[in-house]
């Protein structure tokens, strides 16, 4: 018979002792102010309530868009293990939350279950992080890595919620072929596109990422939510618009591009932009005029500045005020392939989430196509304002209170959310 | 309303200041006119009269009649020369400014550039009136590029006046970078020198601009050339070049290295000591040594290493301060360099070094002929080298554990002031000390019960704690031994033991053996003391003992303040071993059982990086 260590059991003891103490409780409140210890893994523990089948709340608004979780062992385990601060209250403590958010701008939403999440993400890992890899990874929120032949083959619909980082879904491999042709890591990823390609039978790299992105677009209009960041946001626009256009340089399909590319790109079909115009030049590391910092192009290049979140109706306009909930009103810019969003292109009715006062761009946009939805979120990593090819991953470690990356795991609760009929 | 206010008026005397250092400069006679002062009552007749008149003016503050003497004399259209109507032009642009007359200057400037079109100074005052004009406009954006274009619109003007004149570019370039709008510096800066053929003349700006945007292999290539064609550039490249992160720094090294082989005579040391300032900002105290190391001697090249050796002393890079040091007196031969080296070898903990350099200078006193007369400059300054190097020596060879051979530099030091002979004692006890020898310490040092950190230690070998309380209480010591001693002194109420005195020899001579068996004696003796002895040990143990002895302590001691950190390493030593998913909840114990604990952050952050090392539920491919 296997003995337990002596040492286990005093500290068995000690545990449960800690906890009687503090089981008097109906609730957690998880403050998401100021005093909040780690911010990033409290979505992590709001997410594991959801997944073992709790309800959970979110407070728009309310101590910096808090939640109010079950108070049961496990979650103040995983609380404690984590670093999250946590207040255990009573029904009497609720209610008086409850009266002071009906009387201000704020509101309770109920987190009904823990969304499906998939990642799109090359099987091998590129030299760049991935702001939401690194975000679900850290909080401890599971999801799943999809890539090509999966969204070919129909699974998306597995999900609730699809992100896209960096991918170029033009099929140009982000122009990166005039920096890195040589390099081991692009030539692997240009064969491995173009055996993909080959494998279902579509002509070449452009080809399949505008069949990908076409799947992508269906998902959203079928329902699904989409979250995407960096090149991936203005590159599924064009690949979306650009379907019956040759918009891709001879570098990925060997001729050139349409000389009436503008003219013929097709923006009633696509989620945010309209009217943007395609960078003709295969020399200059832009896709189009979407992006307002152009940080590959040193010509065009503009200065990072600050951004600062909008403000919303919680009771009238839940779903924005769900997007920009931080601890944080103004963040610090940050560079990407696609940094920001050009105002001149948004269509009518894209809601600017976070934008840069007295710039002709925005930063976070937002809205519905078809039955689902849809949310931009420009630059490449909230933590690293100039993340470059090769650079080592965020630690994520480092910056648990960090506003920007609350700004993505804002937008993996939002699926979450119990559908209430909006008032606007 | 103009400001009035006592900072203003202080700006306008440093600027005249700096106007009058120009105008001695170019010769303009401007100390012979303070020596006879125009009396401003009298009508001023000739252009330049009314230059001189309005200098004073402007100096006693009169800025309207100061600004009516500059006009008159600029309108004039003759009779002042070149550099006598740069002054008038900048007087008159800081006397309208403080008047709030921009316009007028506009105006006035104008006329000027209507007789010269070509005259930087009147351009350069233009672009940064207009550019001031602009600031005073409302922050619509509508007005705001109103304005921009209208200085832009100037700009172009220059350009098209002085087609081969960098000048324009300089200045414009400047105005941006002031505004923080370093993209458009950037495409001002890219057409000049398109224009020019090159950077000749915007090269700051240009490297500048490099460093803000973040490329830093451009910006280290274009400083250095900066600095090789004016080592004044020196400075503003350091500021510059400071910011680059870790991944830039690569490629700015790369570029003053390829600069320096281009260049030859002291260009070199200047090239060569803005790198190692670099490295030295950077936190990188072997890229300083290694970028001045290699260097052919010469006087400024031993200055050199020199400064770099004090900024490591000062930053505590004790090795690369020692190896810099070394250097330096290989060359220089000069005692002052040695004592430096052994000093610095000493808190490298290289004593071997520090005895040799040390021992060099006392045979370097002794084989010298004896000043005449002890009193004049070289009898003394070798009677201070000495007595800086006896204690080295002492120091050096009592940290070897050749205490006799001290003992003997002590015995024949000969005849040293109240002051050197306290410290070469001191130095001797301390050596005794480490070697558990708390007799021969008080032998050593006749004065230990005058100091606090050594009459602790002494009591602490002897048993003594009540002493060893109340000295070391006052004394503030960082000796490990001390620090050490005294967290197990804290936790009994004891006034005297053995045993405890057992575990202090035992760390003074650093025997492991001796630390673990008197630990385990003492906590046998001092229950109240024994996590600590315990803990002690456990940190002290080999690999293959201390994860047994963290778990002893944790077991017979959960709720002692020493158990948060049994429970983390008896975790890391888990994990050390490489069983992750043992040590996961080892980790986890520690944070659910000791939450409050200091050390709980790390822990948490160690589990992250286990967790993810650790395959697990997560993340996983479809």
């Amino acid at each position: 018979m296997r003995r337990t260590p002596l040492y286990r059991t005093a500290i068995t003891s000690l545990l449960a002792l800690t906890l009687a103490s503090r089981a008097s409780a109906q609730h957690l409140l998880v403050p998401m102010d100021e005093g909040q210890g780690n911010h990033l893994k409290a979505y992590g523990l709001a997410f594991s309530a959801l997944k073992s089948g709790g309800r959970a709340e979110w407070l728009l608004n309310y101590r910096g868009g808090a939640f109010l979780l079950p108070d049961i062992p496990s979650l103040r385990r995983q609380a404690t293990l984590d670093g999250v601060t946590v207040d255990a209250i009573t029904d009497g403590a609720l209610a008086t939350a409850r009266q002071e958010i009906a009387a201000g701008n704020m509101d309770a939403v109920v987190l009904e279950r823990a969304p499906k999440i998939a990642i799109y993400k090359p099987p091998n890992e590129p030299p760049w992080d991935d702001a939401v890899s690194l975000a679900l990874t850290y909080a401890g929120i599971d999801f799943t890595t999809i890539w090509d032949d999966a969204v070919l083959a129909g699974d998306l619909a597995k999900y609730d919620w699809v992100h896209l980082h960096h991918e170029d879904f033009t099929g140009q491999f982000n122009k990166l072929h005039l920096a890195y042709r040589d390099t081991p890591w692009f030539i692997a990823q240009v064969r491995r596109d173009e055996a993909t390609a080959r494998t279902h039978g579509l002509a070449n790299v452009p080809a399949l990422k505008k069949a990908v992105a076409e799947n992508i677009r269906a998902f959203v209009e079928r329902g699904g939510f989409l979250f995407a960041m960096c090149g991936a946001t203005e590159s599924l626009e064009l690949a979306i618009a650009g379907k019956e256009v040759d918009i891709a340089g001879p570098f990925s399909d060997g001729s050139p591009l349409a000389a009436d590319a503008d003219q013929r790109m097709d923006w009633t079909r696509t989620l945010a932009f309209t009217g943007a115009h395609v960078e003709p030049s295969p020399y200059l590391s832009a896709l189009s005029d979407i992006d307002g910092h152009q940080v590959n192009v040193p010509a065009r290049r503009q200065p990072l500045g600050s951004y600062a979140l909008r403000e919303f109706s919680a009771k009238l306009d839940p779903v924005p005020t769900m997007l920009v909930q931080d601890h944080v009103g103004t963040l610090r810019d940050y560079y990407g392939v696609t940094t920001s969003f050009n105002r001149a292109v948004l269509k009518p009715g894209v809601t600017v989430l976070a934008g840069e006062e007295g710039t002709p761009w925005v930063k976070y946009i937002h809205g519905d196509y078809g039955k689902g939805s849809w949310t931009f979120l420009g630059g490449h990593d909230p933590e690293d304002a100039q993340h470059a090819i090769g650079s080592p991953p965020t630690d994520l470690s480092q910056h648990p209170n960090s506003g920007g990356y609350r700004l993505i795991l804002n937008n993996v609760l939002f699926p979450a959310a119990k559908k209430k009929p909006l008032k606007t | 309303m103009p400001s009035r206010d006592p900072t203003g008026r202080l700006a306008h005397a440093l600027t005249r200041a700096i106007v009058a250092t120009v105008a001695l400069v170019a010769g303009v006679p401007i100390v012979a006119t303070r020596a006879q002062p125009p009396r401003v009552s009298e009508p001023a007749r000739t252009p330049v009269e009314l230059l001189f008149r309005a200098l004073a003016q402007e100096d006693s503050s009169r800025f309207r009649d100061a600004a009516q003497g500059y006009r008159l004399a600029l309108d004039a259209g003759t009779g002042l020369d070149a550099d006598q109507q740069m002054l008038a032009m900048l007087g008159f642009e800081r006397v309208a400014s403080e008047l709030g007359l921009r316009d007028s200057v506009l105006a006035v400037i104008g006329r000027v550039l209507t007789r010269q079109p070509r005259d930087a100074t009147a351009h350069g005052i233009r672009l940064r009136t207009l550019r001031a004009v602009g600031a005073d406009a409302p922050r619509t954006r509508e007005a705001m590029a109103a304005a921009d274009s209208v200085v832009r619109a100037a700009f172009v003007a220059w350009c098209a006046a002085a087609p081969r004149d960098p000048a324009p570019y300089r200045e414009y370039a400047r105005m941006l970078l002031e505004q923080r709008r370093t993209a458009r510096a950037d495409t001002v800066l890219q057409q000049g020198a398109h224009v020019l053929g090159g950077l000749a003349g915007i090269r700051t700006e240009r490297a500048q601009v490099d460093a803000l945007l973040g490329h830093w292999g451009p910006a280290g290539r274009e400083w250095s050339t900066a600095v090789r064609e004016g080592p004044w550039n020196e400075l503003a490249a350091l500021f510059s070049l400071q910011g680059a992160r870790s991944a830039g720094r690569d490629s700015v090294r790369a570029a003053i290295r390829a600069t320096r082989t281009q260049t030859t005579g002291d260009t070199v040391v200047v090239l060569s000591r803005l790198l190692a300032r670099l490295e030295l900002g950077w936190g990188e105290a072997r890229g300083a040594w290694m970028a001045v190391e290699s260097l052919a001697p010469r006087d400024s090249v031993v200055d050199l290493w020199r400064d770099v050796a004090e900024r490591l002393e000062f930053n505590e890079s004790w090795s690369m301060a020692r190896d810099a040091w070394a250097r330096t007196a290989d060359v220089s031969g000069r005692t002052d360099d040695l004592l430096r080296l052994s000093t610095a070898a000493l808190s490298a903990g290289d004593a071997a070094r520090a005895l040799s350099a040390a021992t060099t200078v006392v045979q370097r006193l002794q084989s010298a002929p004896m000043p005449t007369n002890a009193s004049d400059s070289v009898g003394r300054r070798a009677a201070r080298e000495r007595s800086r190097a006896l204690p080295l020596v002492v120091e050096a060879l009592a940290r070897l554990g050749q205490l006799a051979a001290a003992d003997s530099v002590v015995a024949s030091a000969g005849t040293l002031d109240a002051i050197d002979a306290r410290a070469v004692q001191r130095a001797l006890a301390v050596g005794w000390l480490r070697a558990g020898d708390a007799t021969r310490a008080a032998r050593a040092f006749p004065a230990l019960e005058e100091d606090d950190e050594l009459r602790g230690w002494h009591a602490l070998l002897g048993g003594d704690l009540a002493v060893a309380r109340r000295a070391l209480a006052r004394a503030g010591s960082r000796e490990p031994v001390l620090v050490a001693a005294l967290t197990i002194v804290a936790r009994t109420p004891s006034l005297r033991s053995e045993a405890i005195g057992a575990v202090v020899r035992a760390l003074s001579v650093r025997d492991t053996t001796a630390i673990l068996a008197a630990c385990d004696r003492a906590a046998a003796q001092h229950a109240d003391a024994a996590p600590a002895l315990l803990t002690l040990a456990a940190r002290t143990a080999p690999a293959a003992d201390a994860r047994a002895r963290w778990r002893d302590i944790l077991t017979r001691y959960p709720t002692s303040v020493d158990a948060p950190e049994a429970a983390l390493e008896l975790a890391r030593a888990t994990a050390r071993e490489g069983d992750g998913a043992a040590a996961i909840p080892l980790y986890e114990q520690m944070i659910l059982n000791y939450p409050d604990s200091a050390l709980v952050p790390l822990a948490r952050r160690e589990l992250d990086g286990l967790k993810r090392a650790t395959p697990g539920p997560g993340m996983r491919a479809a």
